[in-house]
């Protein structure tokens, strides 16, 4: 069974600089993929490529089986809604909405009620009648996701639809957001820099990094099993520990041994997801909630000392600066160890395995 | 993208045939045309008088600018850094000069300060004296007219810029020690600087350029500009053209001059809120400012009021006493039942709009091209739009007199001096700045986002256009429009070269009857003027504050 957009080898430069790369990802109908990645990761030249505002230099674009590549944004029936919106202030919340429909043909005694019913979706019914500059952020906000879904688009793109708001209304939004797309059951694509958004909305998540796909899978999957060092430390906070390789145990989980004490060594495991000789320098990546502090006397654990304590409400991290100098993130459970504390850091059973990479030779 | 640049390029054609076409052919012609000669040049520059002119166009144009500098940048500290009663009111009149069609400036401050001028008599009369106390001649006249019109340059540029400056700047100053005048100097000055070389430029240009004032109050007394035309008028048609070309090569000089000074300047963005007027509490304080202010404005409306009462006076009747022993409505009748009389203004008014029209149409496409296509077009074509900016208006019509007086169809060039196109076509050239740079303005504001929007949604590149892009920047444009018309209505430099009798405006009119001495009706061409031009000023000005 085909997919119903399928995005081919999608490549585009800006003058010398190439800012996709072969980009392909294939989406199901009605499934929802967030399109994560820092800033000049390329995900946005991606999502312009999908809308049509951009061509691409190689690959294709398909929907239903329809090659789309080179149709314009007016005809190829995409619904955008725009990081600030691009509402039309001189109109009303009603001609914003109706705008698609007028432009499109639709009849003028079936416009009335579509836009009706685009703002229902959205929750704003009854305010037709509006200046959009007299409307909040947040209603703005879903004044643009009715106006770009109510001639019906085939697939909805979103460039970053939240980050407009401020983080009280955005968590609200996000739900909103995610379940009027649901109700619609609507192909979508949402562009985000925020790993929480993704993650939040996204059926799926594709992780573009300086214009590459890193990876793409279910938010649980990038979380426990990352494929990449990018991803590794991207997802959630990480620390980055230097230990050398020792050996391999079992099928399925490589195992290192990472000296991080100056007296003496201790034998941490993680995931290795390419081939390493013994004895090589490796990176040890590890995430705060896959460390914890344990009492003396525990094998396994390295010493250290608490240089900062950040609370954070629910949870209290302590980054931990280890007698070698480096510095690990470690998840305070009890949330007592004080600031210049001697502790000791041991690996947690649960929690998201540890990566093992090659050791990248970035100093010196 | 093809297609964007097929119409880039022809708009680009279009321009350059309109605007820098002429040019050449001008320069070409000064040069002999085909058997190439520098003897026209060599005239010129064997005669002390061209010499002269050129020297006294340069200088007066750097008074020009010092005056009206001196006039206008401490007013426009006074009205944005002070409250006092009627600081709003009084802003706004502080502008009017500017919307005032320069003959019409001109000719006022005749009727008031000349010989026969209102003032003149009140002294005389005052004082007892044999003969007028003074005479508004030569360069002092010229002077005193172009502080009049143009300080408003300074006072609006500077204005603006103490509007976006970043009050918690001059905290930061206060703060660290400075006393209120080394903040001024290390601080508010060097982010006026922008503003103060923009209206500088703005003086300058229009200085060099200006043809009324030297026209009516210095006969003898050449500059560029009247020895451009009175070489035209006695027949020297080369000899014209030498000095057009002189002339706009000492303005595009001058303009890479004062380019270049602007070049670096280094203006905080503004991110800050604007220092808060500060409100004046002595009373005394408070009632001199309000008394300053009150005085100027009577000042600046002096020469509106005068032109008024002016065109109530019939003719003959004002002869040495000091205040006009008759007035009525005479002149307005005479004007009114005169189709001959009504025509000039049927003239002006259908030439402006079709010339306005125009200009708008072009500086939009031309300023939308532009910013689609950037690049090396893009860049041509808001030069080509800029361009006659900087060439006086003077040049322009020997230009266009040059360009449009030869049959030769497969050349771009057509007789089409003597009929009605040449004038709506030269007052299209002049407003292709103002519009042009209106429309720059108003697409380079627009978030991108919003057509991007409309095309997402399923509209044409042209639906995106009317629906979305053009009200959008309807105000910007609206401000470009109302300013375009107002020098196209009142336009005298380029209509005095290329008019007929059948196609004279109001400004060749208003000189006729000068001439003849009609001065009630002179004042009342000038009255219309004044009253066309404030009602679009007007229009614009609100259009300026929608956007």
């Amino acid at each position: 069974m085909t997919r119903f957009l399928e995005i081919r080898d999608l490549a585009k430069s800006f003058g010398d600089v190439q800012v996709l790369q072969d980009l392909s990802l294939e989406l199901d109908e009605g499934e929802i993929l967030a399109l994560l990645g820092l800033s000049g990761s390329g995900k946005t030249t991606a999502l312009r490529l999908l809308a049509g505002f951009e061509t691409p230099d190689r690959g294709e674009i398909l929907v239903g089986g329809e090659d789309v590549t080179r149709v314009p944004p007016a005809k190829r029936g995409f619904g955008m809604v725009f990081q600030h919106y691009a509402l039309f202030p001189h109109m009303t919340v009603f001609d914003n909405v109706a705008f698609g429909l007028r432009a499109q043909g639709w009849r003028p005694e079936k416009i009335g009620d579509r836009v009706a019913e685009a703002l229902r979706l959205v929750d704003l019914s009854g305010f037709e009648g509006r200046k959009v500059s007299e409307i909040s952020g947040g209603q703005q906000q879903r004044v643009a996701v009715a106006r770009a879904l109510a001639p019906e688009p085939r697939v909805l793109l979103l460039d970053e639809p939240l980050s407009n708001l401020d983080p009280a209304l955005r968590e609200r939004t996000r739900r909103e957001l995610r379940d009027a797309v649901r109700r619609v059951g609507i192909t979508t694509v949402l562009v985000t820099h925020e790993q929480e958004e993704a993650f939040d909305v996204g059926d799926r998540v594709a992780v573009l990094n300086a214009g590459r796909l890193e990876q793409v899978g279910s938010p649980e999957e990038l979380y426990r099993r990352p494929r990449t060092r990018f991803l590794a430390s991207f997802i959630g906070r990480a620390s980055s520990v230097r230990g050398t390789f020792e050996r391999t145990l079992d099928d399925d989980a490589w195992v290192t041994i990472a000296k991080v004490a100056e007296s003496g060594t201790v034998s941490w495991s993680g995931r290795a997801f390419e081939a390493i000789r013994a004895g090589q320098p490796v990176d040890f990546i590890v995430k705060p909630e896959s460390l914890r502090l344990v009492p003396p006397g525990k094998p396994g654990a390295v010493r250290g000392t608490v240089v900062e304590r950040r609370f954070t409400g629910a949870l209290t991290y302590c980054l931990v600066r280890l007698i070698s100098g480096q510095e690990l993130e470690v998840l305070d459970d009890a949330g007592t160890a004080e600031e210049g504390a001697d502790i000791l850091v041991a690996p947690r059973g649960e929690g998201p395995r540890p990566c093992v990479f090659q050791a990248l030779e970035l100093k010196g | 993208m093809t297609k964007a640049r097929g119409l880039g390029l022809a708009v680009a054609l279009g321009l350059a045939w309109l605007v820098t076409y002429p040019l050449l052919l001008t320069l070409l012609e000064a040069l002999g045309g085909t058997d190439l000669t520098l003897a026209h040049f060599r005239e010129f520059a064997g005669r002390s008088d061209e010499w002269r002119a050129l020297w006294r166009s340069l200088w007066i144009s750097v008074a020009s600018v010092v005056l009206a500098g001196l006039v206008g940048t401490p007013l426009a500290f006074v009205f944005e850094t002070t409250r006092f009663p009627g600081r709003r009111v009084l802003g706004a009149l502080v502008a009017l000069p500017v919307a005032l069609p320069p003959l019409v400036g001109v000719i006022a401050f005749l009727f008031l300060y000349g010989e026969s001028g209102f003032v003149s008599r009140l002294v005389q009369t005052v004082l007892g004296l044999e003969r007028p106390p003074w005479r508004l001649h030569g360069p002092g006249a010229i002077l005193l007219v172009h502080t009049y019109s143009m300080y408003v340059y300074f006072y609006l540029f500077v204005r603006a810029a103490l509007q976006r400056l970043d009050g918690s700047m001059l905290e930061a100053a206060v703060s660290l020690g400075a006393g209120r005048w080394r903040t001024l100097w290390q601080v508010t000055l060097p982010q006026l600087r922008p503003a103060l070389l923009g209206a500088s430029l703005l003086t300058f240009m229009t200085s060099l350029g200006s043809f009324s004032a030297p026209y009516i109050f210095a006969g003898g007394y050449r500059v560029m500009t009247t020895q451009i035309v009175a070489s035209r008028v006695s027949g020297q048609i080369a000899l014209a053209q030498v000095e057009a070309v002189v002339l706009a090569s000492l303005a595009l000089v001058a303009l890479a001059v004062i380019r270049r000074l602007q070049g670096d300047d280094a203006v905080a963005s503004a991110h800050g809120i604007a220092p808060r007027p500060r409100q004046l509490t002595h009373p005394l304080a408070r009632w001199g400012f309000a008394v300053l202010g009150w005085g100027t404005a009577l000042f600046l409306l002096l020469p509106h009021a005068t032109l008024l009462l002016i065109s109530f006076v019939p003719h003959g009747t004002w002869t040495v006493e000091p205040w006009p022993p008759v007035l009525d409505g005479s002149n307005y009748h005479e004007l009114f039942s005169h189709s001959e009389r009504l025509r000039p203004i049927w003239n002006s008014l259908w030439m402006a709009t079709a010339a306005t029209a125009g200009a708008v149409f072009l500086g939009l496409l031309a300023a939308r091209q532009s910013l689609r296509l950037r690049g090396r077009l893009g860049a041509a074509l808001e030069a080509l739009v800029a361009l006659p900016w900087a060439i006086p208006g003077t040049v322009f019509a020997v230009a266009l007199g040059t360009a449009f007086s030869v049959h030769a169809p497969w050349i771009g060039r057509f007789v089409w001096i003597g009929t009605p196109i040449i004038l709506p076509l030269a007052y299209l050239v002049r407003c292709l700045p103002v519009t042009g740079r209106a429309a720059l303005a108003g697409l380079r504001q627009l978030d991108p986002a919003l057509e991007e929007a409309s095309l997402s949604l399923g509209a044409s590149r042209l639906r995106s256009f009317w629906q979305v892009v053009l009200p959008m920047v309807r105000p910007a444009l609206a401000a470009g429009l109302g300013l375009a018309f107002i020098t196209a209505l009142g336009d005298f430099v380029t209509s005095i070269v290329l008019y007929t009798y059948e196609t004279r405006p109001i400004a060749i009119e208003i000189q006729s009857s000068l001439r003849v001495q009609e001065f009630g009706i002179a004042a009342v061409y000038g009255v219309l003027l004044m009253v066309l031009s404030s009602a679009v000023f007007l229009l614009w000005g609100r259009g300026e504050q929608e956007s």
